[in-house]
């Protein structure tokens, strides 16, 4: 007999209570069946951490009865949810440890569903799907916390131990001799030993045991190091946060807490691990770069960068605040060369502006981002003149580039002399791009419509900026030039198996998110802000502003701003991951790196650029440029 | 109520006379004394039956979920109606079980049958528990040749307990199902089915687990219904 369908009835409950709220009341009525039957039941007193800070966790929450409370990572309010709403989400699409703090406003009935089955019905039900990400990508921009640059602790209070770990461990039986373990530590690289038998951690025996209770007290040296190393030392768990173990050695005053996982140690956190995690603070290295006398201590700060973008990644900074924060080590980097340059070559003999170009220009450098930028003269140079510059371009390029900035494969630098003219010359050069716009040179030109004054002479800048605030706005063919490049960028129509699809059913290895996606977006961004004459260069403010005009609906910009936030959150996560593979730091992500749920956005964010593009053909009518 | 060593010596007892699922259920062994209440392996179960009075009501309908690690895994939750015979027809307003679909029920063998595996190794959960253990384990001895004797916990109990330490006069205070659930703040059921009314006593457990004055009990140390 049906024992299944007498049971379905059963918990129709549960069944008739997702079917009145939202998205459940809209998936199909047969999936809405198999809900219930694969929920849990918790409850949670007032007051009680329903999903900690930081922690993995495994179920999407449905509130039933009583409300909770969703704190971000500074211990704000950033949400209250009632019955019927859904949490503890952040961690479940991604898969990555809670954004939030969920705390038990009232005594909480919460029925919890698997994150495997939540994923399962996000593919199954698109309107399930959509719904979600909209909460979701709402609450990352109203709530997480941006990237804090005066938030020296974050790292510290973000980051899981396991993620800090760096090796394996290096142990040793108890019966090893004490100069034994002495030389294994030195081959090995390490202050402290972890003395087991069999699985079992037994004991730890670090450098200053040698020194203190071995060298000191006149042992010798073939003493079993069991009888002089620490028994059952202090050890934590993997899962807990880098500041707890701070708290841990302080505490106990240890140097080496040995991190355990499921009764196994996996690895020590050493003083210094946790000291380096501080150093892993955006605002220092900022400060830093500005206080580098020589091109090679300024180097080594820069290298810095990827292990301080990872940490800020690993924190859920927002992808934006990322990459402002590349681009503001790129422009310190630049004014801290530039005033070595000055050092080295003397005062300069006119007023100038050093322009950034490109993603530089627009606050969207990422970890690989080339050199691209300019300068503006305030007057023709005398021969004697040009050579300073030249020099000085020269000297501050050569140095970009030994720091890690590649140099830009289409010289658009301050070292070509074509980009290194008077104010006149670029407001002459702009004025005929806009004015007499051919479809190469004006695609070439788009960089330079991204331009920003990294220092020097600002009201150079301004001067010529203000042809382009004046003259695109009029340009009807410009403008539809600018339309009909950005109409026809190509981005992929999705994924198959391992492969990217692209618009020509082409299966590709490798997806080129740039691209592919930042990019068109940034064209369409960009053809607006020209349009409205506005002056914002982020990709991000030009959407946001030309959003509900006459060139972009709001609903449009909307989701433009939330494809292209996720694609570069995607950018920064793989150039991270590359780096610290030792991998090229590059633009082009392997479809298998992407979960499921990754893919199916990412799909999705590109029917947003196509479908933006669509429109553009009449916003800008592109048919008096041909196609 | 009995006591721990009490339940042993009856379990032992009824364990060597008993046949089939009874025999299979004693074999498997039953948490340790000292696992906190909250943490121990339950089986939250509900009947359904004709009448209040125990000597005469026959089971009408079984519902059960278990509780693991604090949280109720209605993946596991099971219901059945039971064939009880024509001559059972009980208050049809309550159960609201009406005779055509009683008698599309399984056996009572098989109801019985379903529970002893999903309880073994489990305490049982109910509320009011002597319904659930009177009915089932006269079933057992008809069945299998011997009583079912299961660690119990009853949420009825367990309330009248909180209640007392609490200010309230447990005298004064209503410790029925919905009466104790609104004390918790838990959502208002439809009771009076067997499925519902597990899933609801279940729920009551967690919350009286959470809310309990002191430190949390153990297993060995309440006694048990």
């Amino acid at each position: 007999m049906g024992l299944d369908r007498v049971m379905d009835v059963e918990l129709d409950q549960i069944r008739d209570f997702l079917a009145q709220h939202q998205p459940y009341q809209d998936l199909p009525p047969e999936i809405l069946d198999e809900v219930p039957a694969r929920l849990q039941v918790a409850y949670f007193r007032r007051g009680a951490v329903v999903i900690e800070l930081g922690a993995r966790n495994e179920h999407a929450h449905i509130l039933r009865s009583g409300a909770v409370d969703i704190l971000d990572s500074l211990g704000e309010l950033a949400d209250r949810d009632a019955a019927g709403d859904t949490f503890g989400l952040s961690s479940v699409l991604t898969a990555g440890p809670s954004l939030y703090r969920i705390v038990a406003h009232e005594d909480s009935l919460c029925y919890l569903l698997p994150a495997a089955d939540f994923r399962e019905l996000m593919s199954r039900s698109e309107a399930f799907a959509q719904y979600f990400m909209r909460q979701q990508v709402g609450r990352f921009r109203d709530a997480v916390a941006p990237l804090r640059l005066s938030d020296p602790g974050s790292a510290m209070l973000r980051t899981q131990l396991k993620e800090i770990l760096r090796r394996e461990p290096v142990t040793a039986a108890r019966h090893t001799p004490v100069d034994e373990a002495a030389r294994l530590m030195a081959r090995e690289h390490v202050s402290a030993l972890l003395i087991t038998d069999g699985p079992q951690l037994v004991g730890i025996f670090t450098d200053r045991d040698v020194r203190a209770r071995v060298v000191a007290e006149g042992l010798d040296p073939s003493v079993p190091v069991g009888e002089v190393m620490t028994p059952d030392p202090v050890t934590i768990p993997a899962d807990r946060l880098a500041m707890e173990a701070l708290a841990e050695l302080s505490h106990h005053q240890v140097n080496h807490v040995p991190v355990m996982q499921e009764g196994r140690v996996i690895g020590v956190v050493t003083a210094a691990d946790l000291m380096r995690l501080a150093r892993d603070n955006p605002t220092l290295l900022l400060s830093e770069v500005a206080q580098q006398s020589d091109v090679s201590a300024l180097a080594a700060v820069v290298a810095r960068l990827p292990q301080v973008v990872r940490s800020a990644a690993g924190a859920h900074a927002a992808p934006g605040d990322v990459a402002r924060f590349i681009t503001a080590v790129a422009d310190g980097a630049t004014r801290r060369v530039v005033r070595l340059a000055e050092a080295e070559l003397g005062r300069a003999p006119m007023p100038y502006c050093w322009v950034a170009l490109g993603s530089q220009g627009r606050q969207e450098a990422g970890l690989h981002s080339d050199q691209d930028n300019a300068m503006i003269l305030a007057r023709d140079p005398t021969p004697q003149e040009e050579q300073y510059f030249t020099a000085l371009a020269a000297y501050v390029v050569d140095a970009l580039a030994t720091i890690g900035y590649p140099r830009c494969p289409g010289e658009v630098m301050a070292t070509n002399p074509a980009w290194r003219v008077p104010v006149d010359v670029w407001r002459r050069y702009l004025g005929s791009w806009i004015r007499d716009p051919q479809p190469q040179a004006v695609l070439n030109a788009q960089i330079f419509f991204d331009m920003r004054p990294v220092l020097g002479d600002r009201s150079l800048f301004e001067r010529t900026r203000q042809v382009v605030l004046e003259q695109a706005p009029r340009s009807r063919r410009f403008l539809a030039h600018l339309a009909q490049a950005a109409h026809t960028a190509k981005t992929p129509l999705g994924f198959f198996r391992d492969f990217v699809l692209d618009g020509s059913g082409r299966e590709q290895r490798t997806l080129d998110i740039k691209a592919g996606g930042l990019a068109p977006i940034s064209q369409i961004a960009r053809l607006s802000a020209l349009a409205l004459g506005n002056r914002a260069l982020g990709t991000v403010d030009r959407l946001r502003s030309a959003a509900d005009t006459r060139v972009l609906s709001a609903d449009h910009a909307a989701d433009l701003v939330d494809a292209y936030d996720f694609l570069t959150a995607l950018r920064t996560r793989h150039q991270v991951h590359s780096h610290a593979e030792g991998g090229p730091v590059d633009n082009r992500l392997p479809p298998a790196s992407l979960s499921p749920f990754e893919r199916r956005h990412l799909k999705n964010a590109f029917a947003v650029v196509r479908r933006t593009q669509s429109t553009l053909p009449y916003v800008y009518r592109t048919e008096v440029v041909g196609s | 109520m009995i006591g721990r060593s009490g339940l042993r010596r009856r379990r032992a007892a009824a364990s060597a006379l008993a046949a089939g699922a009874l025999a299979r259920y004693y074999r498997v062994p039953l948490p340790e004394d000292g696992i906190r209440m909250v943490d121990a392996p339950i089986l939250a179960v509900d009947l359904e039956c004709t009448s209040l009075d125990l000597a005469a009501a026959r089971i009408l309908s079984v519902g059960h979920v278990p509780i693991d690690r604090q949280r109720v895994d209605l993946a596991a939750a099971r219901y059945l109606v039971v064939n009880a015979g024509a001559e059972a027809t009980g208050n049809v307003a309550v159960h609201g079980l009406t005779d055509d679909v009683i008698a599309t029920g399984a056996p009572l063998e098989r109801a019985v049958e379903q529970v002893l595996q999903a309880c073994a190794g489990r305490v049982l959960l109910a509320h009011h528990a002597r319904i659930e253990t009177t009915l089932l384990s006269r079933a057992c001895q008809v069945l299998y040749g011997a009583p079912w004797h299961p660690p119990v916990i009853d949420t009825m109990v367990l309330e009248r307990r909180i209640l007392r330490r609490g200010a309230d006069r447990p005298d004064r205070a209503g410790v029925d199902l919905a009466t104790a659930r609104e004390r918790y703040g838990l959502p208002r059921y439809r009771s009076h089915h067997a499925l519902t009314d597990a899933v609801a006593c279940a729920e009551l457990f967690l919350a009286q687990m959470q809310q309990w004055p002191g430190r949390p009990p153990t297993l060995g140390r309440v006694r048990l219904g």
